[in-house]
């Protein structure tokens, strides 16, 4: 089987580090990139469009919701996920799941899994 | 025939002189009764004008040479009326300063039953062809309630200040709080994967010692146990886990902490605060504020301690950092939030800058009205810098102003008098006398 190709987002890097490191266990099965920009995260679409965006919403420059709709309209096939610490959304975001910080390990995995089965 | 003529004069004479006192009298009575109308107007109309009206004799305590009745029921005790004023001198200064619009004062005062009343003293002086002050005549006037209401709205908008950022706080929580969760879980893990090792080698260890070993094979079961265990990846990653994780657990403890300063509600004494660190507090709070809009540029100078009621300087920063955020959002470009806090001989000066929109003249006067704003619903409800104003202004004796330009920026300047420092007998005396030796 081919490994679900996995996009991180988020501007605080620290967030991405932990993530990185708490999703280890899943190296064998996933492919995973992180951008710690909206910018940085459609240049790696474009090279190489991930299974699964998860982003976070309230960043500098590019809104979260203005990158996922992009993404949406450019990509189609990768599905959305909104990791973020922003309570309730600000409205208009499309995703295939909306997971509020701080999110388990065990929520974020099946979270990915259902949005590539989906 | 001739006393007869005398006669009729005489008679005439006196019914004229009759007739005449009469009249007198009837206009006399007349212009009693309305002299008595009108002083019962007078003192209707004194008696019942919601205030009490006073005439005050100049020098010394301003003694009252008359008061209505009304006094009593403000100031409690009629003989009370001496040391009513407060602030002897600032009556003076308000007195001699005084022109055609008179003076408006507020204070405290003790009433006999033993509560504190807020009083507001308007008087005009009345000054004799020489110019000397011949008396002082105004009204006094209970503000008690009002001064309650107006405590109870600055409460308010502090809660509404706060509220507002709520949700952004929580967004700044919330980000520490995911990899802390996810670092102390890999540590966990880690810890779980270092444990098996730890037992493999205890193992070997033990095989070893009893010679049921060889070299290459012992070499062979660590490589695997190692790789097992993730070790080299375990090794590089778990001290910058261990260090992002108390970071966060900073991060958190920190917007917890000024969150804290603001939530005081109910400090009504003035203590000695350092200001400096009031502002570092606010741009905590109010960071998710700014930080997608604008780059910080904060250089505080030495401050002394400022006697001062922080929570309230703390809201006044606040809602002036907030507006620099949103002036900044309003005109589309990433932009600077400027703070500078200095010293000046018997001042505190802070300004809070911006590079937003700037505020057009016309509205410049009015951006310190209560209830004045030209932000969308929910963005604020006008009432910020109308009280950022009244806590600068009427409570710590202090300044508020702002220069703007359109398009350019905005800048508030706080100025607080260093009477309202807590090192001015210390330090401004001194700096004082050591002027004066030089002089």
């Amino acid at each position: 089987m081919r490994p679900i190709s996995v996009l991180f987002v988020d501007d605080e890097p620290q967030v991405l580090e932990g993530l990185r490191d708490l999703l280890r266990p899943q190296r064998m099965r996933w492919e995973m990139r992180f951008a710690d920009t909206p910018e940085a995260a459609l240049r790696a679409m474009e090279h190489h469009p991930a299974d699964v965006v998860v982003s976070d919403l309230r960043m500098p420059g590019l809104k979260g919701a203005t990158l996922l709709a992009l993404i949406e309209a450019w990509h189609p096939a990768s599905k959305r996920i909104v990791l973020s610490g922003h309570v309730g959304t600000d409205g208009g975001v499309r995703a295939h799941a909306i997971l509020t910080k701080p999110c388990d390990a065990g929520t974020l995995v099946r979270a990915i899994e259902q949005a590539c089965e989906a | 025939m001739m006393q007869d003529a005398a006669l009729w004069f005489g008679v005439v004479a006196v019914l004229l002189l009759v007739a005449a006192f009469g009249l007198l009298h009837r206009r006399a009575a007349k212009a009693r009764a309305r002299i008595e109308s009108s002083e019962e107007r007078w003192r209707s109309l004194v008696a019942h004008i919601p205030a009490a009206v006073y005439r005050r004799a100049p020098g010394g305590t301003w003694p009252m040479a008359f008061v209505s009745d009304r006094m009593g029921e403000i100031i409690g005790d009629a003989p009370a009326y001496g040391p009513l004023v407060a602030d002897r001198a600032a009556l003076d200064a308000q007195v001699a300063a005084s022109g055609e619009d008179g003076f408006t004062l507020e204070y405290e005062i003790a009433h006999p039953d033993g509560a504190t009343r807020w009083v507001r003293d308007m008087g005009q002086a009345v000054r004799g062809a020489d110019g000397a002050i011949l008396w002082v005549d105004g009204t006094i006037s209970d503000i008690t309630a009002v001064k309650q209401m107006e405590a109870e709205l600055r409460v308010a908008q502090r809660l509404e200040a706060v509220g507002q950022l709520a949700a952004g706080i929580a967004h700044e929580i919330n980000t520490p709080m995911q990899f802390v969760g996810d670092g102390i879980r890999f540590l966990a893990e880690s810890f779980d994967g270092l444990d098996r090792l730890v037992a493999e080698y205890r193992t070997l260890c033990e095989e070893a010692a009893a010679a049921r070993l060889d070299a290459p094979g012992v070499a062979v079961r660590i490589e695997d146990a190692e790789q097992a265990a993730d070790l080299a990846y375990l090794r590089e990653r778990v001290p910058a886990a261990l260090e992002r994780t108390l970071d966060g657990v900073g991060r958190v403890a920190t917007i917890v902490a000024a969150l804290r300063d603001f939530g005081r509600p109910g400090q009504v004494q003035q203590e000695p605060a350092d200001l400096n660190a009031a502002i570092e507090s606010t741009l905590v709070v109010a960071q998710s504020e700014f930080k997608y809009v604008a780059d910080l540029d904060v250089q505080l100078g030495g401050l002394p301690p400022v006697l001062c009621n922080l929570s309230e300087l703390n809201q006044v920063f606040l809602n002036l950092v907030v507006n620099a955020a949103h002036a900044i959002a309003d005109s589309g470009k990433r932009g600077v939030i400027g703070i500078r806090s200095w010293r000046e001989r018997d001042a505190v000066v802070i300004v809070i800058a911006d590079t937003g929109v700037g505020i057009e003249p016309g509205l410049r006067e009015r951006i310190f009205d209560p209830f004045f704003t030209t932000k969308a619903v929910g963005r604020g409800t006008g009432q910020g810098l109308a009280i950022s104003r009244s806590i600068v202004v009427d409570k710590h004796g202090g300044s508020l102003t702002v220069d703007s330009e359109v398009g350019r920026g905005t800048a508030f300047t706080i100025r607080l008098p260093a009477a309202a420092s807590g090192e001015r007998v210390l330090v401004g005396d001194l700096e004082h006398r050591m002027l004066d030796a030089a002089a």
